[in-house]
């Protein structure tokens, strides 16, 4: 199959030597070779006339154009709104909007404030505490009085509290020997009052109210 | 203006819309040497001219931003514009430059053409792409100066791709006949 070549591509890239023997033929088919390097050298001279020449926009031309793009694209300040020119029609109505603004706020709070002063002069308003006293908020344990049991002779025993033991009045108990004590803590047990046992079946938690009552919550109340 | 170096040019486009001027000048940045480069070669290498059309090229971006589609490559649609604007030009002066024998008044021997002064190369050149007719020096130049492809270039002047490299073919005889007599 017969190779197509581009003659002008052969002509920018390459010197006459520089071809194939195919290339050359082909050349050689369609001009002669002094031709082939006139066209060459005109390529090239060409190509350095262009690269040597060192023309540019005058700084003129930027500027120009750089007027022209702000006067399309004016950037926006943050005074801008100050060179806005409204018809003197516009700026009248729109003090005439401020003013019926200002009119019907004024008469709306003058409202409220009359209905203030209105019930002020006919109502008491009395605040009203009311506290929770019942509350356990600390679980604290108290010396508590035992029975003393005085065992035959000197031996000394306490007897712990038995209830509804049955076995216990078979027992024999031994007559309780009073003592004297004078020491101080004998002396504070016997200033305590006496204790209720069936505390003890009762068992709150901290928070819990010892009475069978509601929570109550302080409120203020109006009273006309 | 470091941000907006990352965005791609229709990112750019985008941001213009919403009045970015710092993208605007990121787009300048990368845009206004090579159009107004591109402009100096197809409008007779007049320096001022090409000032003007660089600045209203980029004053239809202000302006019109909305003409760019962002289904389009923003490089291509932008060297559309500016060959537009290059054509509409050629139509109002409803002239192309005069084709002069531009190697009249060169004095040269029989020197090799690399060995002949700078100067002289560049006067040469000069005037041989100035007279080439519109449509080969519109490809010309977007080839071998703004060093695009073929493609983008069949884009630009929307024409195929094979008529642009006829066109760069052509052109580039037009210059070598042109600059044979000093290539002997």
């Amino acid at each position: 199959m017969k190779k197509v070549y581009d003659i002008q591509q052969m002509i920018e890239e390459k010197d006459f030597g520089e071809l194939t023997k195919a290339e050359q033929a082909f050349v050689l088919s369609q001009m002669s070779k002094e031709e082939y390097f006139s066209l060459r050298q005109a390529i090239l001279g060409s190509v350095l006339f262009f690269k040597n020449q060192s023309v540019a926009p005058n700084p003129s031309v930027q500027e120009n154009l750089s007027t022209t793009f702000q006067d399309k694209y004016p950037k926006l300040s943050a005074f801008a709104f100050l060179n806005y020119s409204i018809p003197l029609w516009l700026f009248g109505l729109s003090l005439l909007g401020v003013a019926l603004l200002f009119f019907i706020i004024f008469k709306y709070d003058k409202a409220i404030n009359d209905a203030k002063t209105l019930n002020s002069t006919n109502t008491i308003q009395e605040p009203i505490y009311i506290y929770q006293t019942d509350t356990i908020y600390k679980k604290i344990y108290l010396p508590t009085p035992v029975k003393k049991v005085q065992k035959s002779k000197s031996k000394k025993t306490v007897e712990p509290l038995k209830f509804n033991d049955s076995t216990s009045t078979k027992s024999k108990k031994t007559p309780i020997k009073k003592t004297e004590n004078n020491s101080p803590i004998a002396y504070q047990l016997e200033q305590l009052p006496t204790f209720d046992e069936s505390i003890l079946s009762f068992q709150p938690k901290i928070g819990q109210s010892v009475k069978d009552d509601t929570l109550m919550v302080g409120f203020q109340g109006v009273v006309f | 203006m470091k941000k907006y170096s990352k965005y791609s040019d229709e990112e750019l486009m985008q941001l213009i819309k919403r009045g970015k001027e710092a993208a605007f000048n990121e787009l300048y940045r990368r845009y206004s040497v090579r159009m107004c480069r591109f402009f100096y070669n197809m409008l007779y290498q007049d320096e001022e001219k090409a000032n003007d059309f660089t600045q209203e090229l980029f004053l239809k971006i202000i302006n019109r931003p909305d003409l760019f589609k962002p289904k389009h490559k923003f490089s291509s649609w932008f060297y559309a514009v500016a060959t537009n604007m290059c054509k509409n030009e050629y139509r109002r002066n409803s002239r192309q430059p005069d084709i002069q024998p531009i190697y009249d008044n060169v004095n040269i021997g029989n020197n090799d053409f690399l060995k002949i002064e700078q100067q002289q190369t560049q006067e040469l050149l000069q005037q041989a792409i100035a007279n080439l007719p519109e449509p080969h020096k519109t490809c010309f130049v977007l080839r071998y100066q703004q060093e695009l492809t073929i493609k983008q270039i069949s884009e630009i002047t929307n024409t195929p791709e094979g008529t642009v490299k006829a066109r760069l073919h052509y052109a580039t005889q037009k210059l070598a006949k042109r600059l044979k007599p000093i290539l002997k």
